[in-house]
């Protein structure tokens, strides 16, 4: 039997793939099909782990191979791949994402895109829906499997890296169309599953570590073989020395098989394919290496043996054959008939298993009982023995349905393994199609894809050779395109589609010759087939039987028992025929006078093993008696446990000896009968007994398959435990993949974080990052001279920190802009006097949504201080009465004040386009240019008297002060500048004399005043402590004169007392009051933060408790918060509330009110907020408003209100010395309003 | 017995208020006064017993309140009586110095006659009832 080569890769399983319908194979005897000479593909697949070797693979892998490459990894189907754009970062080739009806380039690179599988046709890649198996994928089986059938010799696959076993059917079908394979050495691997698993296959051509690859890749494409072009070279050389014939000479004499009935086209190719890969050029050296190398020679047959077959095959085919073949022969079949079944070519057995799963389910469906045997043959020692152990790796769940998995294979690490119940039913031998004889009486033949391997010649020997193996009624089962062949009368078509034939009854008979074909065949040395070994020769019972024919014995050969086995010469002399129903008994047969002894010597010759003589035995003879001698005598049996006995009968004449020897008299002869009666008693009875012993047998036997049927539930358990397991294990896989692409990604984002700190470290433009919400992002530390922030800040909401900026809102700007968007800017004021261009600009994520706010600090304190500087100077420039002039190294008139206007009559503008010799009179310019001059050489001039020219001709004696102007470094001199003073008028000279003096006189008084106002107050202080004490006196002694003398005293003496008293107590209001005012002048200020409307709500707290009775609606306005001294400004609350409590206790619903006036100029006016307190009161006249605030002077008599008159001295007083004003408005009997300001800014 | 309290100060007028604040808190004290820091030490360092109490005025002319007290607190037989500073001074300065030159109490001379009263007698209170 020749071996099955498949050019065919196997089909996907599932029925209604759209990529299948239509897909042509070749014809049985038709032209041999060979690939165009289009680009090599390169299928590359890989799952966790990959990612490192595929970088490592393109990186080495030449641009200009002409290949194409197709990627395929285990991507999770959610996310999107960014493996595309990390391979491009890798090599040169152009590497794109692949999408439906892409043509394949050479020289490119594409990946699969997630959620879909990939299939290539006719060149041009397209896109299909993935296909999944209780969750498992295995994209990179579909697509080389796609790969093998469309690009055949052209087609190479890659495994890479990876769990699981995706790719290994897959390599199995690129070696079977002639391409090449190559895995990864899982040594190299991070995940060594898939590499190991194609590996296992033993189809892999080269195991390489990932950056060996491109070059053994490179010089396989660069070969003739897989450039393309028909095998000429081969085929060509095939009769010359060293050519095919050789070779095929060389495989047979090795292996013992003859490939000389393929076709040539196909081991020309197969051998072409080791060529290339040793890059053998011509076949001649290639003879060469076969001689030399017995391994080369096994990996040659193992090429032209490769046996891609897979399970279910043609899955319509097989259905065609279940409803067309199957059922029909069940139908026809006893109970009790087993179904034969014949598998030719069975390779590695999945098509045997196959159809032995088929014809259980249909015996089960049918309902029948019928066992199933199943032969199955091939040349392929090695797969045959694959085939026993009948373990197959897990992706064979591509090809299995689920519920057969379960129900005839077992679950294993990596793999199921074929339940005994179904290995059962198959029995696999080596068999020879074209050398051995063929089975018979079969029910159904298989020979699929094995026919079109082979010539005309054998094939036609073949079918005749089927049509005896099968039963009349059989069918024949073939490969797709296969055909019957000529021969039409063996066979009749049943279905042409699913290549299912009906044995005819051959017309004439079938001249079968085995071997079908002559040739010296040599079977191979360990080829052993004991089912079909002829039996044993029979010399040996040929010498016997002459033996005992020449020496007449009468020989009969017993079991223990007595049965005869078998007879041999004249017996009947010695034995009856059987009285009743036919029994081969010696014992019951035996002549009388025989048989007892014969049982005793039996037993005898049992149990002593050795040889018993039976002498003079009288027996009853047809022709009276006769003396017989009887040797028993054990005969030798291999292997058997039962001993077997002969039983030597010879006549003998009378004998010479009197007959007393061991003969048994009649008498002995009832007892023995009475023995025997109760022997047959106790064998019925053991007999029960057995019986019973198999009853328990069978209960035993029950109750032993319960427990297998539970082992079996549970053993579906754990199937499913593992199920749950592998799906993890795949969503593991694509996690990894994922990783991968996110670690990459991680990567650049360190690296951009990297650079963002780097930059705000190095930034001296204090930055500040809220987010949304106005919660701290990120600052840099330079904002730690502006806003106090602390690392932990970090997430707080600024509005949690203090923000000691003058007069601006950050929290309400920064929300401004967060909801706006526009940018806001501003020149603010720090507390500690520095200066900031403060910008608020919003935080734009990549969408460009606001996604927070930025504030930067820019300190333009210089700046501004330089401003002010600047604009300080040129008031005092401008409005300089001197002429003041600015002028270039030219004489170009730069600068021109208001003075030299004056002076000169010139305009500014007119002045600008004029230079200095426009101002000389002719005597004076010769003096100018000495002095720029001497300026330049870096002299100090002095001031002088000179002369100028007025605009209207006008003569003018100037005092001349005149300086250098250097620029920013310092060094150069950029330009002059002149002070003139007109001082033709002597009269004007003196007067600024004057100003001047008069303004020294202006010091020098304020200075005294001060003096006298300090030397006044600490007199005011001493004088009012030492009033204080007599004061005390008068007090207290006229009061207890009062008090104590009182009965003696009348009633106008008590009253004089009384005023003392009250006298005394007015004095001491008055010092104290003074006192206080000295203090609150002389007292350091200190400045805070005051809430005032806290302070003002305690006063009122204070009032209320001291007079209850009173109801004032008091509306104190919430948040008054000022820089000031907090209890000087507490006393001025306290003052002003306090009148306002007073003056309306004569008031029905009176009403008091403290707040803040909100100023026309906006909120952040320089002349600070107006505060006041107005109540509606008893008022005052206006008119005498400007005295109000005057020491001791008072509004009303201490008859109308009491009070000393000093109250709003002090508040003024205090109010002043914080840099406010402070002023009254009301009516009479219409309330008081008091207005007070508090400058802003610090002093 | 009898404790003794000595007043030093040159007012009469507030040494007599002083005393008919005392009466009022109905106190059994013999009361001594002196004019001025010189005389009162003379007086002390002669007494065999000694006062329980000493009230001691800060503006006098010669030697000064807080002379006096220190003179007292150097003496050997004098520093354990307790000190009270009775001044119409209402400066904190002169509160503070007078601690740290060893004062162990300080009272206003209040214009409320009252008030002081109220003063005086948490001050007999404290270092009297011993």
């Amino acid at each position: 039997m020749t071996k099955k080569t498949k050019l065919q890769p196997d089909k996907p399983p599932r029925p209604s793939h759209p990529l299948r319908a239509g897909a042509e194979s070749q014809k049985p005897a038709g032209p041999e099909p060979h690939s165009s000479s289009a680009t090599p593909v390169v299928g590359i697949g890989g799952s966790a782990g990959s990612l490192e070797a595929f970088k490592k693979f393109f990186a080495l892998m030449a641009v200009d191979s002409g290949a194409a490459f197709v990627v395929i990894q285990h991507l999770a189907p959610m996310h999107e791949s960014l493996l595309a754009e990390i391979l491009a970062l890798h090599t040169q080739m152009k590497v794109v994402q692949a999408h439906d009806a892409l043509p394949v380039e050479a020289n490119c690179v594409y990946v699969i895109p997630p959620k879909h599988y990939l299939t290539i046709r006719e060149g041009v890649l397209f896109l299909a829906e993935p296909v999944t198996h209780d969750g498992i994928r295995m994209p990179i089986d579909f697509f080389f499997r796609s790969l093998a059938e469309d690009r055949q010799e052209q087609a190479i696959c890659i495994v890479f890296s990876g769990a699981g076993s995706d790719g290994t059917l897959g390599v199995r079908a690129i070696r079977g169309a002639g391409g090449l394979s190559i895995v990864q050495d899982p040594a190299t691997a991070q995940f060594d599953d898939m590499p190991k698993s194609a590996v296992a296959t033993g189809l892999v051509d080269l195991v390489l570590s990932p950056d060996r690859m491109p070059e053994s890749l490179l010089n396989y494409i660069r070969h003739p073989y897989v450039r393309g072009g028909k095998p000429v070279a081969v085929l060509e050389a095939e009769a010359e020395p060293g050519g095919l014939q050789d070779i095929l000479s060389l495989v047979k004499a090795q292996k013992g098989c003859d490939f000389s009935y393929y076709k040539r086209g196909t081991i020309s190719r197969r051998i072409e394919r080791r060529m290339s890969l040793h890059q053998i050029p011509n076949l001649a050296r290639y003879h060469d290496l076969l001689l030399h190398d017995a391994d080369e020679v096994n990996k040659l047959f193992t090429d032209l043996l490769i046996n891609v077959t897979s399970f279910f095959r043609d899955p319509e085919a097989l259905e065609e054959l279940r409803q067309k073949a199957i059922a029909p022969l069940l139908r026809a079949k006893q109970s009790d008939e087993p179904v034969r079944i014949w598998i030719a070519g069975c390779a590695t057995g999945e098509e045997a298993y196959t159809l032995a799963i088929l014809l259980r389910e249909e015996v089960t469906a049918a309902g029948k009982n019928n066992a199933v045997q199943v032969f199955a043959t091939d040349i392929d020692a090695e797969a045959l023995e694959l085939a026993r152990q009948g373990f197959y790796p897990e992706s064979i769940e591509q090809d299995v349905a689920p519920e057969r998995l379960k129900r005839f294979f077992l679950r294993r690490d990596n793999g199921y393994q074929v339940r005994e119940s179904l290995r059962k039913s198959v029995v696999f031998a080596l068999h020879n199609l074209i050398t051995d004889p063929p089975f018979s009486k079969m029910d159904l033949v298989s020979c699929r894809n094995l026919l079109i391997y082979l010539n005309v010649e054998a094939q036609s020997k073949i079918m005749p050779l089927f049509n005896f193996a099968l039963n009349p009624g059989g069918y024949l089962f073939l490969g797709k395109s296969e055909g019957a062949g000529q021969q039409t009368d063996l066979f009749e078509i049943v279905s042409k589609k699913a290549r299912i034939f009906h044995r005819l009854i051959p017309a004439r008979p079938v001249a079968l010759e085995t071997p079908i074909l002559p040739g010296r065949i040599t079977v191979p040395p360990s080829v052993v087939s004991p089912v079909f070994k002829p039996p044993v020769a029979a010399l040996a019972n040929m010498t016997r039987e002459a033996i005992l024919n020449h020496f007449a014995a009468s020989v009969v050969l017993v079991d223990r028992k007595g049965h005869i086995l078998q007879f041999h010469g004249q017996t009947g002399k010695y034995l009856n025929m059987p009285m009743a129903e036919p029994d081969l008994n010696l014992l019951d047969l035996a002549r009388e006078g025989l048989s007892i002894l014969l049982r005793a010597a039996l037993r005898k010759a049992i149990e002593i093993k050795e040889t018993v003589l039976l002498d003079n035995v009288q027996i009853a003879g047809d022709e009276g008696s006769q003396f017989v001698r009887v040797t028993i005598t054990p005969a030798a049996r291999q292997g058997e446990a039962e001993p077997l006995l002969a039983v030597i009968f010879e006549d003998i004449s009378r004998p010479a000896t009197p007959a007393a020897k061991q003969t048994l008299t009649f008498e002995n002869y009832s007892a023995v009968k009475q023995l025997e009666d109760e022997l047959r008693g106790t064998q019925q009875e053991l007999q029960a007994t057995i019986e019973e012993l198999q009853l328990s047998n069978e209960e035993l036997r029950v109750a032993n398959e319960e427990v297998v049927s539970t082992n079996e539930e549970l053993q579906s358990t754990v199937e499913e435990l593992e199920t749950s397991k592998e799906e993890l294990q795949s969503i593991n896989e694509e996690l990894s993949t994922v990783n991968s692409q996110l670690q990459d990604k991680v990567e650049k984002l360190d690296t951009a974080n990297n650079d963002m700190a780097n930059f705000l470290k190095s930034t001296e433009i204090a930055t500040l990052f809220l987010d949304r919400d106005l919660r701290i992002k990120l600052f840099p530390t330079a904002i730690t001279r502006v806003l106090k922030f602390i690392p932990s800040d970090t997430g707080r909401s600024i509005s949690d920190l203090s923000i000691n900026l003058i007069d601006f809102d950050l929290i309400a700007n920064a929300r401004v802009v967060v909801e706006g968007g526009d940018i806001i800017e501003r020149e603010v004021m720090h507390a500690d006097g520095s200066c900031y261009l403060v910008r608020v600009l919003p935080y734009l994520s990549q969408e460009n949504e606001i996604d927070g706010v930025i504030v930067t600090f820019n300190d333009i304190t210089r700046v501004m201080r330089a401003e002010r500087q600047t604009r300080r100077l040129a008031t005092v420039l401008t409005d300089s009465n001197d002429a003041i002039l600015l002028f270039d190294l030219d004489g170009n008139i730069i600068t021109w004040n208001r003075g030299a206007q004056e002076m000169y009559g010139w305009s500014e503008a007119e002045a600008l386009q004029m230079t200095i010799r426009d101002l000389t009179p002719p005597e004076q310019v010769a003096e100018n240019l000495d002095l720029i001059r001497r300026l330049l050489a870096g002299e100090t001039v002095f001031s002088f008297e000179t002369r100028r020219k007025r605009k209207d001709g006008r003569i003018l004696d100037i005092w001349l002060t005149t300086t250098a102007v250097r620029d920013e470094t310092g060094m150069k001199i950029e330009t002059i500048a002149t002070t003139e003073r007109d001082i033709t008028d002597r009269d004007k000279a003196e007067k600024g004399c004057e100003t001047f003096s008069a303004r020294e006189d202006l010091k020098r008084k304020i200075s005294e005043l001060e003096t006298v106002n300090k030397e006044l107050e600490a007199f005011i202080y001493s004088v009012s402590h030492d009033l204080r004490a007599p004061l005390r006196s008068v007090s207290e002694f006229s009061r207890i004169v009062a008090s104590d003398y009182a009965d003696r005293l009348d009633e106008q003496a008590k009253d004089y007392l009384a005023r003392v008293h009250r006298g005394a107590q007015k004095m001491n209001q008055l010092v104290e009051a003074l006192l206080h005012l000295s203090r609150i002048s002389r007292q350091k200020i200190e400045l805070t933060k005051v809430d005032m409307s806290k302070a003002a709500l305690a006063i009122v707290a204070e009032l209320r408790q001291a007079e209850p009775g009173r109801s004032v609606e008091v509306r104190i306005q919430k948040g008054l918060i000022a820089f000031a001294d907090q209890p000087l400004i507490e006393i001025v609350i306290a003052n002003l509330i306090g009148n306002a409590w007073k003056f309306t206790s004569k008031t029905e619903n009176a009403r008091i009110e403290f707040g803040v006036r909100k100023n026309e100029s906006g909120p952040a006016s320089r002349k600070g907020a107006v505060y006041y307190v107005k109540d509606n009161g008893a008022g005052f006249d206006p008119e005498h408003m400007e005295k109000m605030f005057m020491p001791f002077h008072r509004l009303h008599t201490d008859q109308e209100f009491a009070g000393t008159g000093i109250g709003l001295t002090i508040v003024e007083r205090i109010i002043h010395r914080h840099g406010g004003r402070i002023w009254a408005e009301g009516k009479k009997d219409q309330g008081a309003t008091i207005f007070f300001t508090l400058i802003k800014r610090q002093p | 017995m009898t404790q003794t309290l000595l007043i030093i100060d040159d007012n009469p007028d507030d040494i007599e208020i002083t005393k008919m604040s005392l009466a009022r808190i109905n106190r059994e004290i013999k009361v001594t006064a002196a004019p001025r820091g010189e005389a009162a030490l003379e007086f002390l360092r002669g007494e065999k017993i000694l006062p329980a109490l000493i009230l001691l005025d800060l503006k006098m002319p010669g030697m000064s309140g807080f002379d006096t007290l220190r003179k007292i607190r150097a003496d050997e037989r004098l520093k354990h009586i307790p000190v009270i500073i009775v001044t119409s001074s209402s400066l904190e300065a002169d509160e503070k110095m007078s601690y740290e030159a060893g004062a162990d109490g300080f009272l206003h001379k209040a214009f409320d006659i009252n008030l002081f009263g109220r003063e005086l007698k948490s001050v007999l209170e404290r270092w009297l009832d011993k």
